[in-house]
Order: structure tokens, then C-alpha cells, then sequence
């Protein structure tokens, strides 16, 4: 019990996120997450807007079905599996956050600056939280896939378009990371 | 539905695994784009490795 309270360390999961990846396939499967934006607006009623969304969803809900296991598991581990957020985060990302304004840079998982109930109910934080939902939904369906699809599935299975979208995602966060960020915050 | 609950489990297991090595983390990601550390190019490296062996093997019925 001990060892899984700890932080696991890189090398664990690699191989584990692999064979989940399989066991995915395996079950009959390509691996995705962001269909499911589709596929919610399918349910939402989208189809009335736009014939795009007029698919059958229930041909898709093992996806949503796994998404709901990840918020399920979410909670697991965050009630009961990671007694401490602490991260062993590089000293010099620290510092730079802590220039920037951050207040608890590698104390959790993730900056109370972006996504603490105060500063998403604010209105920055909320355009903030908004505009990158936006651009999530509208970016994943114009590249086919998200990170998981593109990266995991698409790249193990050799597929130019996927390694040129990985390329992209990886571009646009380290403009994120470099340029934006210092600019807004 | 039921015959698919195998993905529900299978979600649950891959969030823990993504958060126990924190490869959900925001500042993970950040250090990431910055190159100050190795974590996360580690995990993603290794999981698209080891994906591609296991496939590997299961086209040619090793597994």
C-alpha cells in the first residue's frame, strides 16, 4: 500500500499506459477521447443544427462510457490514492512560475492562478477556462483527434497525419508556455 | 451497455495510472514545453515504445 501511495515514478508509466492502450484495442477499439465532444452534442440535441451530429451515439458510448471511468478513477485517486499533490518539479520551473505570479508552483497538481473555484468564477479566469474549451472542441475535430488519438494510436500505428498533428500540438504548447503565459499572466 | 462496461474499468485504471504519475499536471506540462525535465518525455516516450513492441508482437501472433 505503501508503494502506491508514493508518487510513481516515470518509468511505470509508460508500460502502463501501453497496456491499457492494448487492452483498448484488444476490446475491439481505437483509442480516443475527443469524439466524445461530438458525440455529447449528438445527444445534446446538435443534429437538429447541423447534419454532422445526426450519427447514431449509441455505437459510441463505449467511449463515453471510458470517459466516465476516468472521472470515476479521478476521484479514486485523488480521495484516496494521492495523500500529497507534491510534485518533484525541476527548482528553475519553480522559480520562473513563482516570477510569474504563481503561488503554488509544484505544491499540487495544478495552479490555483488558473483553476481555483475564485479565479474561475472571476472574469478572467472564466474567459480564460472558456476560450480554451473553445479552442479544445474546434481544434480536436479539425485535426481528427486529440492528443490521445493522434499521439498514442495514431503515432504506434505509423500515420504521417498524426505525426504532423503531434508536431502541432507540441508547437502550440510551447508557444503557449514561452510566449502566452508570461503574457497573461 | 453491459457488454461494454470493460471501458468503464479500463477508464478508471488509466486515470489512476495518469495521475499517480502525474502526467496530468499542469506544471508537469509546463516543464515539459519549458525542457527542464525529462518526466514527461519519459512516459511519453516509453508508453508509445512499448505500445508499438506489444502491437508488434500481437500482428505476428506472439501474443
Amino acid at each position: 500500500m505503501e508503494i502506491i501511495l508514493q508518487p510513481w515514478p516515470w518509468f511505470v508509466g509508460g508500460p502502463l499506459i501501453a497496456l491499457t492502450l492494448f487492452l483498448y484495442f484488444y476490446f475491439g477499439k481505437n483509442f480516443g477521447a475527443s469524439t466524445n465532444f461530438e458525440t455529447l452534442c449528438t445527444i445534446a440535441g446538435a443534429g437538429r443544427v447541423s447534419s454532422y451530429f445526426k450519427k447514431d451515439w449509441k455505437e459510441r458510448d463505449f467511449a463515453l462510457l471510458f470517459v466516465v471511468g476516468l472521472i470515476v478513477g479521478g476521484f479514486i485517486s485523488s480521495n484516496y490514492l494521492i495523500p500529497d499533490q507534491a510534485i518533484d518539479l525541476n527548482p528553475i520551473t519553480i522559480q520562473e512560475l513563482t516570477e510569474l505570479g504563481f503561488s503554488n508552483p509544484a505544491k499540487a497538481y495544478f495552479p490555483d492562478e488558473i483553476f481555483s473555484d475564485e479565479i474561475a468564477m472571476s472574469l478572467k479566469g472564466f474567459l480564460i477556462l472558456i476560450l480554451s474549451g473553445v479552442c479544445i472542441g474546434f481544434g480536436t475535430r479539425y485535426a481528427g483527434g486529440c492528443t490521445s488519438g493522434h499521439a498514442i494510436t495514431g503515432l504506434s500505428n505509423f500515420e504521417i497525419p498524426s505525426l504532423l498533428a503531434v508536431i502541432g500540438f507540441f508547437i502550440g504548447g510551447v508557444i503557449a508556455v514561452w510566449f502566452l503565459i508570461p503574457l497573461i499572466f | 451497455m453491459m457488454k461494454n462496461i470493460k471501458f468503464l474499468v479500463l477508464g478508471i485504471f488509466f486515470a489512476i495510472v495518469l495521475s499517480k504519475v502525474q502526467a496530468i499536471s499542469w506544471f508537469r506540462f509546463y516543464e515539459m514545453f519549458k525542457f527542464q525535465s525529462f518526466h514527461m518525455f519519459g512516459i511519453i516516450g516509453g508508453a508509445v515504445i512499448v505500445f508499438a513492441m506489444i502491437m508488434q508482437l500481437f500482428k505476428r501472433g506472439v501474443i
